[in-house]
């Protein structure tokens, strides 16, 4: 059977899914930014399938850039989340999402 | 243009039962080593494209940095997470939505998919030799700036990491008044025992003195 960018991108569209399951319907914050961390890698499954087979007139690995872009981009977004969970931990000894409704309307 | 079916396949599911385990494991730390399994897994799928170096980055970062810093704030979150860890496994009370949503965003990204594949237009591939190469000089030529932008962003985001973690002043003041507080009270508490335990040793002299010690000249 032959593989095509199709299905790179049902798969990347699956795990995206999945990923925006986990962080709807997790209740840690870890768990949450682990969750937010598989939505990323799906998108950068994605973009690393375009840079495989090209799309229209762009150049065939600018998709691979992008990807390395996205990645650095989720490595700083876990720097800094992990970071701001420790310091609400610190405060509110607390990292349950259900716990933190201070802003409930 | 095809690739490997097999190892698509493979690493495919691979890639699709760790992002469920991440979702759905109970503990924290095994979501983190399913995290890191789903990197390793992504990164092979990189392998089947024939990207070493998407391959290299996704390994280094998603499989190993992403879940050493998930592990590291677990440990420094300290005895309370790893009790909550029993029960963060327990999703939130609306989950079946949660699932019937992403249900529904995956088949509608399964379904444009499908009905675009048709008039999906592929350019022309790269090829499978020297991708480094090329991508490299893609980087550091066609996209130096946003290389560079993303360089500053992660920089950035480190040292805002690293402010953010620290204690400020005020906390560090809160702490040494409860830690005054504390030696204040321990100081009183040995002496009021120190008062009782002299009160007591008095007690029983002044006890015999009223009952008329012979051996006491009048």
């Amino acid at each position: 059977m032959n593989v095509g960018v199709n299905h790179f991108v049902a798969l990347s569209g699956v795990l995206f899914a999945i990923g925006g399951f986990g962080v709807v319907a997790r209740r840690n914050l870890i768990g949450v930014l682990m969750s937010a961390q598989v939505m990323l890698s799906a998108g950068v499954l994605a973009l690393g399938a375009f840079a495989r087979f090209g799309y229209r007139g762009t150049h065939p690995l600018g998709g691979g850039a992008f990807a390395l872009f996205a990645v650095v981009s989720g490595l700083a977004e876990v720097a800094v989340g992990a970071s701001l969970l420790l310091l609400l931990h610190r405060r509110r000894d607390t990292l349950q999402a259900d716990d933190l409704d201070d802003l409930r309307g | 243009m095809t690739v490997n079916g097999i190892g698509y396949w493979v690493f495919a599911a691979l890639a699709v039962m760790a992002a469920v385990a991440v979702v759905a494991s109970p503990s924290l730390h095994r979501a983190a080593f399913a995290l890191a399994g789903l990197g390793g897994a992504v990164g092979f799928l990189f392998v089947v494209l024939g990207n070493e170096l998407l391959f290299a980055f996704e390994v280094l970062v998603y499989g190993l940095a992403v879940p050493a810093l998930i592990w590291v704030a677990l440990d420094l979150a300290g005895a309370r997470v790893r009790r909550e860890d029993r029960r963060a496994g327990d999703h939130t009370g609306w989950w079946p939505f949660a699932l019937a949503a992403a249900c529904g965003l995956g088949a509608l990204l399964l379904g444009v998919f499908a009905v675009s594949s048709g008039s999906w237009t592929t350019g022309s591939p790269a090829g499978d030799e020297s991708t480094t190469r090329q991508m490299g000089e893609l980087i550091f030529k066609t996209y130096a700036l946003p290389f560079a932008v993303s360089a500053v962003l992660l920089l950035t985001a480190l040292v805002g990491a690293v402010v953010t973690g620290r204690r400020d002043d005020l906390e560090e003041e809160l702490e040494a008044a409860e830690e005054a507080r504390r030696r204040r009270e321990d100081r009183m508490r040995r002496r009021r025992e120190d008062r009782e335990r002299a009160r007591r040793a008095q007690r029983p002299a002044a006890v015999g003195a009223a009952d008329g010690d012979p051996e006491v000249e009048p």
